[in-house]
Formats: structure tokens, sequence, C-alpha cells
């Protein structure tokens, strides 16, 4: 049930594992996500993060494996 | 991960049978050296860890040695249906970034040339070590059908099968059990039926390869003594139906997959007092199961509903409003869940899985997520919940969101209904009517859809009243066993609906207010004892209704009579007599 209004604007996020996500903008950032910098319509911040965010796997795996 | 936990069952106790299908038994022992052959020929082709390789494969011991062989050299699986039409597979496994397919010798003819096939009976010399993984490796990728859009490919790691196979709180696997294999493994209770055995050292028995018919669940549930069994619900409730004693042998039944009717869970109590039921809830993407509700006949009287449950060991939930508020007790809201069952995400689709996996704002480790569900449950207060509906099937009719779970749900509760269905179908002229389809427990008896409709009048308010209750010997049901909403009939939504007979007009204007009628209601023919709102009428379209009798018969009827003379018939009075007042003036 949230509101896909699309007056409505989010903001882009992101947590320590690089996993991107969506917050209303006016929504208090939960602890250990930062703002990206991209703010909008749900779908146009949803289509950013479909640009940005080209490796899906968590930092920490992808660190691990290029360790390897 | 999980490759360790089954070496470590052989180790224990080589011997014991680890996987039977189609007369064919692994020990354990034999699992292993096999699984660790063909791991070999894979790494030696080229398959890497974090590659997603696809298996093609009918139930069989190759197939459970090829997941092992897989998950060995650090890679997931992708289970692709060989019944699903070959575009559909080939799409699946280019979405998955797939380059090796692991297929069956006959099906591996159907491959296109840009995958590497190989044949699961293939065994390499060389003995190369396991590729060793951590929780967040992926185990496998499951695609999720979805009602809209293109599938999404679920990418599940190691850590989130472990929570649900291992410390389980609703559950004890014991060493003895014989766990049934039936699932597709493209579904992912799969997940459960495959690893839950292999894990604790327990016997893996396979339903026969090929479609899964009740008839072969049951003959291998009798034959093999399986003491733990997966069921989808609709295959569950077929079962109780048509052979419960085949449950003799059971000790632990588990259904989901859609809702549960209380009916069949009682008369399963009843006929095998000693077996424990549970109702298992969840998304792909938090790993089978998010929820269960267990129960057995000595808790299990007076079952009105079969609940979804509290949360199984490394899940939370939260049941939360528009506002990401957490709802009262005893109140409805969207289920969101967290911890370890969770998927990493769509494999390929960043912004849908940023779209699903949200902040969550009540976790204590910062940076979590939680998945939103698309599930509408209600809150008890014993902290249970009960599955309402999918918010994505909500509808507006007449104005009020009408949730067709509940619909389904009052119809469970009248006598001698078996399987409901309840969906929402749009006329041609744009209005939205709820169509329910019921199987009856017995011989129905004459005109029961139309006294079903009577009788949820005592406990549902009317735009919740199915436009027509049609009675079937059957509900349609998907591969994966769930009611396929599809494939039900679409009935003639411009048909009469009423339980009176019908009586043709006999005035004129009770024919010309039946050619009114027509308009607005879209239904025909119309009866002189036919009932306005019985046909579809409701506040709105009385209003237009009346705005036609005044053009039509330059009277002005209040609404109020509409409501309470509601019959063609009684209508056409009131206006005969209102235009003889009107021509005496």
């Amino acid at each position: 049930m949230v509101d896909i209004d699309e007056k409505v604007d989010y903001i882009v996020v992101l947590n320590g594992e690089e996993q991107y996500s969506i917050l209303l903008a006016d929504r208090e950032i939960p602890a250990g996500w930062v703002a990206e910098g991209f703010r909008g319509p749900r779908q146009e911040c949803l289509d950013h993060i479909d640009v940005v965010w080209t490796d899906m796997r968590p930092l920490s795996v992808r660190r691990r494996m290029e360790g390897n | 991960m999980l490759y360790e936990r089954v070496v470590r069952q052989a180790l224990r106790n080589p011997s014991a049978p680890a996987v039977t299908c189609d007369g064919e038994t692994l020990t354990y022992e034999q699992l292993v050296r096999r699984a660790d052959g063909l791991s070999d020929v894979l790494t030696t082709a080229g398959v890497r860890r974090g590659d997603v390789v696809g298996v093609l494969m009918r139930r069989s011991t190759d197939m459970i040695t090829a997941l092992l062989a897989i998950l060995r050299a650090g890679a997931a699986y992708v289970g692709v249906d060989p019944d699903d039409p070959p575009q559909r597979r080939n799409d699946l496994l280019t979405d998955a970034g797939v380059e090796f397919v692991v297929a069956d010798d006959p099906l591996r003819e159907g491959v296109p040339g840009r995958f590497t096939t190989l044949s699961p009976s293939a065994v390499s010399r060389s003995s190369g070590a396991a590729v060793s993984t951590t929780g967040d490796d992926l185990a496998y990728v499951s695609f999720t059908s979805g009602s809209t859009g293109r599938p999404k490919g679920v990418m599940v790691p190691h850590r989130a099968v472990l929570r649900l196979i291992t410390d389980m709180n609703w559950m004890d696997v014991r060493r003895d059990d014989v766990f049934l294999q039936a699932a597709p493994l493209a579904f992912d209770a799969s997940t459960f039926e495959i690893w839950a055995p292999l894990a604790h050292g327990c016997h893996l028995v396979m339903a026969p390869s090929g479609r899964l018919t009740l008839e072969g669940v049951a003959e291998t549930v009798r034959e093999h003594g399986v003491t733990v069994l997966w069921l989808t619900a609709g295959l569950f409730h077929e079962m109780v139906a048509h052979d419960i004693g085949a449950f003799a042998g059971v000790r632990h039944l588990v259904a989901g997959g859609d809702v549960i009717q209380p009916g069949p869970v009682g008369r399963l109590l009843a006929a095998h007092p000693g077996i424990t039921f549970t109702n298992g809830y969840g998304p792909t993407e938090n790993t089978t199961f998010t929820t269960t509700w267990t129960t057995s006949a000595a808790a299990g009287d007076g079952l009105d509903t079969i609940p979804i449950g509290t949360p199984v060991n490394g899940t939370r939930i939260a049941v939360l409003d528009a506002e990401l508020q957490p709802v009262e007790a005893g109140a409805c809201g969207e289920l969101y869940v967290s911890g370890a069952g969770l998927a990493r995400g769509y494999l390929g689709q960043p912004g849908a899985t940023a779209d699903r996996f949200l902040p969550d704002p009540f976790s204590s480790e910062p940076g979590a997520r939680m998945y939103r569900t698309g599930d509408i449950v209600r809150l008890r207060p014993d902290g249970a919940c009960e599955f309402v509906g999918r918010v994505d099937d909500q509808v507006k009719i007449l104005g009020h969101r009408v949730e067709p779970g509940a619909v389904e749900t009052a119809l469970h509760r009248l006598p001698g209904v078996s399987r409901t269905a309840v969906v929402v179908r749009t006329a041609a002229d744009g209005a939205k009517r709820l169509v329910a389809y019921v199987v009856p427990e017995d011989v129905p008896p004459p005109h029961w859809g139309e006294r079903l409709r009577e009788q949820l009048r005592a406990t549902l308010p009317a735009p919740l009243i199915p436009w027509a209750v049609l009675v079937r010997d059957t509900l349609p049901l998907t591969s994966n066993g769930k009611t396929d909403r599809e494939a039900l009939p679409v009935p003639d939504l411009t048909a009469r609906n009423v339980p009176n007979e019908f009586v043709a007009p006999r005035t004129d204007v009770e024919h010309r207010l039946a050619g009114l009628w027509e308009g607005v209601l879209g239904v025909e023919p119309i009866g002189a004892d036919d009932d306005f709102f019985d046909l579809g009428g409701h506040s709105l379209n009385a209003t237009e209704l009346l705005g036609a009798v005044r053009a039509e018969f330059g009277v002005t009827i209040p609404a109020r009579v509409l409501y309470l003379q509601p019959t063609l018939s009684e209508l056409g009075e009131q206006l005969e007599t209102a235009m003889r007042s009107g021509a005496q003036r």
C-alpha cells in the first residue's frame, strides 16, 4: 500500500552493501542508508536505479570474489 | 554451504538411503560421489563460482546429483520446467544469464546452440576440491510467474536456505523421516522438499517423473512410507476429498501456495489424529516459508479459518499501513518481511528490486532491507496473521474497496462448500462484477449457487455479494497446483441472473421500462418480477435509471420509491399511478 501517486517525490537511497532502494522524500532515512542524490517521481527513481546499479552483488561479496 | 551439509551426512552414515526415484535409490555415499564426478565436469567445462547453471531435467536421482554438483562448483542452479514451451524456457535461461545447462539426454536437443549443454551422467576422472562458498553466495534462482510483466528471477543465497531448514521452530526433523519430493524444481517449494531432508540425513523419495497426479503422489506416499510432505493447497484439498487414507503413515503434512480451507484440515485431523498439519506461507523472495501455522487433532477443533501464522526462525514480519506504520492488533495491513531469508533481489532487474526491497526502519541492523509482499493480512490479537488478499486484487466496486479473498472466506463458512475462487470480471459496459466459482462437497441441491448468494447477504455488505455464484465440479489448477484463475470460464455477464422465474413483461409500461433497465444494467431479458438491485443495480445506476424514466415517461420517480418497490412490475405500477395523477393535474 505504498503511495504510487506519481506526483509524490521519492529519493534514491543505498546501504553499506551498495544495495539501492527508494524512499518517500519526506521520510526519515533509516540508519545504515544514505541518499544517493536522485530525487523524483517513483518510476523515474526506479529507472535511474536501473542505470546506476550495475552489479547487484552485495559489496562484501564483490570484494571477496575479487580477492580470490 | 549446502553441499558441505550433505557431505557431513554422508560421512556420518554413508550407507543410508539419500534419494529414491522410479525404483532407483542412491545412498548418501553414492550421491556425493556422483555429484563430485559431475561437479568436476562442470568446472572443467568452465563453470565458475557465482555462475548460474540451468537445470532442464525431470524428477530423477540424477536431478538431485546435478543440483549438488552445481553447488559444489560454487554456482547456483536455475530449474527450468521441461513442460514449459521451448520459447519460455529459452527466455528464462537467457534472462538468467546462463551459459551452461545440465539437461536430460532426451531434452538436450531442444536447447539452442548458444547454451553449452552437459549430460547429468557425465563423470570426470579428475578430482578437484569443492569450491568454498559463504552464506552470501547464491544457491539458486527461482522465476516467479507474476501476473503482469516479465518473469522475475529471484536470487536466493545459501544463508536463506539454511535459515529455512535448520533450527526450525515449527517442525522437528527426525533422522528416520522420509520426505516426498513432488514440486517442480522451478517452484521454490522444492527448496524445502530437497534440502531439508538432505541436510538432516533423511530419505528423499521423489514422485514418479512426468506429470504429477493425485494417484502418483498417493502411491509414492504409501509405497515408501513417506512421513513428511508438502502439498499445494489445491492438491491437498483434492487428496483429502479423494484419498484421505493415503496420509495414514504421515507424521507431518505441510500445505501452502494458496489459501487453505478449514474443512479439509478438520477432516484430515479427524481421520488421522496423530498427524501434525502446517500451513506454510511465504513469497519466493523470502525463501519458501515466511510464516507457518501448525495444528494437530488435540488443538484443531472448530477451525474457522486457517491462519498463515507466525514467522519462522530468522524472519521478522511487520504488518503496516499505507504510511508504513504498524497496524493495531486485529487490523489489516500489508505484510513486510525481513531477516536471513531475504533474497538478494531480482536477477538483472535493479529497478524492480529497489521497488520491492525497501529500507527497513524497524531493524536494529543498520542498512537492513525489508520485502514488500503485496499481501494483505489481518494481524490477530494472538499475533498470528490471516491472509486476506493481494493488494493488486483489490478492486473498487460501486465505490467500495473489495477483496475477492474476503468473499471466498465468507463462502467457505457456508455449509457444503469444498473449494471456491472469486474473481473480478469486467462487463462490456466497463462495470466490474464479482463472480464466484464454487465446488460442492457433495451433490448440491437445485439452484445451490443462487441459494449461496442469498446466504451471503446475511454476512456481507452489498458490494461484496457476487454477481453470480457458479457451481462447478472442479476448479482448474496451474502446474504449481494453485487455482488457475485465468482458466476459469467467463460467464455471460449480460445474462439475467436472478433466482426467481422469468415472467415476461405484460403491460406497455413494463415493456418500455424493461428496455430502460436493459440499457442501464446491461442485462437481458428483464422479467416482470425481477428486482433492479438483484440484477446489478446500485445507487449510481439507480440515479441513471430514474433520469431515463423522466426522459421517457415525463414523470419524476423519487429514488426511495425504487428502493421500496424494486421489481419491474412494482415500479411499473408506481409509474402508471404517477402518470395518471400527472394527467389529472
